[in-house]
């Protein structure tokens, strides 16, 4: 098993289209989220996309290719990021099921497709299963984490309660004798 | 608001958005019986740089998830993230006793995994047991009540500096909320949306 993180994340687009194409960066983040596309070979040449300026100017129209052409190399640089690490886990010849992908960033059109030129293995979007309830709210990958930690804890609540029962001093006490004796015999 | 006793809330504090998921546990699984989110503006790259606005995005998740769950939020389950990450392999031996595994000594050889030098400023997140090895039988997954004379854990650690997570607690806290346990975001996330087979 290998755990590691890289600081890059949603907010570093949101930043170069920001910088890109001259807008606030909350503007940014509406576009990115509305128009964004992480492969530019999906995006149609005609498609336009209205671009509010910095300080109430009139609003800018751009094709939205330019907005792909700025969002690509960015998400590109962290498939590469990513890629050079499991390189380094030397657990690239394992990962056979594939790679998910999970967390709001990657409900950009073209997320997978792109990754999966990347790694060359199949890539999926992390979806969260395995609940009832109110699925259709959470059946994202912008909750997987949010989800997943509510599974993690109802699987590891029992262990904790369990633990908490033999906080009982005699209990804990008797425990630990019956141990040392199991040693000793 | 009504308090039930099988709820279990996950809090997951990100750079972009926070959001509060409320979870009821049923007989055959859990249901998802209310969400809030709010935009995050105390963080930056997972980590979080500005305690006051922190707290109050997250007042502001928890006070949705609230009045759509109709329950009193009181404890959270909490996600780590940011580049401080660390994570490394490690084994432990125990000796079996009567030429057997017992669950003690499960326990005792994951202990064993776990001496490892780890600097002060950092803390034990997760240890995870990959797999055991009985004598020179490797790929076990559970040993217990398996013959031999000698058991090996292999696990995995996962270390996170001590002040991130303290911050995370302490936001938590302030926002009136108890954390029942910090889990590596990752983790979370593979935990919902992967099949059995996926995570072999």
């Amino acid at each position: 098993m290998h755990t590691s993180v890289l600081s890059i994340g949603g907010n570093h687009i949101s930043n170069d289209i920001a910088v890109g194409l001259r807008t606030p960066v909350a503007e940014a983040e509406k576009i990115k989220t509305r128009h964004g596309c992480a492969l530019s070979s999906m995006v149609g040449r005609e498609e336009r996309i209205e671009v509010p300026s910095v300080g109430g100017g009139p609003d800018r129209i751009f094709s939205r290719q330019i907005l792909s052409e700025i969002i690509e190399p960015r998400v590109e640089e962290l498939f590469t990021l990513i890629k050079q690490e499991i390189t380094k886990s030397g657990y690239e010849d394992m990962l056979a099921s594939g790679i998910v992908i999970s967390g709001g960033s990657t409900l950009l059109e073209g997320m997978p497709e792109l990754a999966e030129q990347i790694f060359n293995l199949p890539v999926r979007r992390g979806i969260p299963k395995g609940i009832g309830g109110l699925v259709d709210v959470v059946k994202s990958p912008l909750h997987a984490t949010g989800v997943g930690l509510v599974l993690y804890g109802s699987r590891h609540q029992g262990a904790r309660l369990f633990r908490n029962r033999e906080e009982n001093v005699y209990q804990r006490v008797k425990e630990r004798m019956r141990e040392w004796i199991e040693e000793i015999f | 608001m009504g308090k039930r006793e099988n709820i279990v809330v996950g809090l997951d504090i990100g750079t972009t958005k926070i959001s509060a998921i409320v979870g009821e546990v049923v007989d055959d699984g859990v249901d998802i019986i209310g969400v809030g989110t709010a935009p995050s503006k105390g963080l930056r790259k997972g980590v979080v740089i500005n305690i006051e606005s922190t707290v109050e995005s997250i007042r502001k998740a928890i006070d949705e998830a609230e009045v759509i769950s109709g329950q009193k939020i009181t404890s959270v389950y909490t996600g780590i993230a940011g580049g401080h990450i660390r994570g490394i392999n490690s084994h432990g031996i125990c000796a079996l006793k009567d030429n057997e595994v017992r669950a003690i000594d499960v326990e005792k050889a994951i202990d064993a995994a776990q001496a490892v030098a780890i600097p002060l400023d950092r803390e034990v997140i997760h240890v995870i047991p990959q797999e055991f090895v009985v004598d020179d039988q490797d790929g076990i997954k559970d040993p217990v009540g398996m013959s031999g004379v000698r058991l090996e854990a292999k696990v995995h650690i996962v270390t996170a500096a001590v002040t991130s997570a303290q911050n995370i607690v302490k936001c938590c806290n302030r926002a009136g909320l108890n954390v029942n346990d910090i889990i590596l975001e990752q983790l979370a996330a593979s935990e919902a949306t992967l099949s059995q087979e996926e995570k072999i």
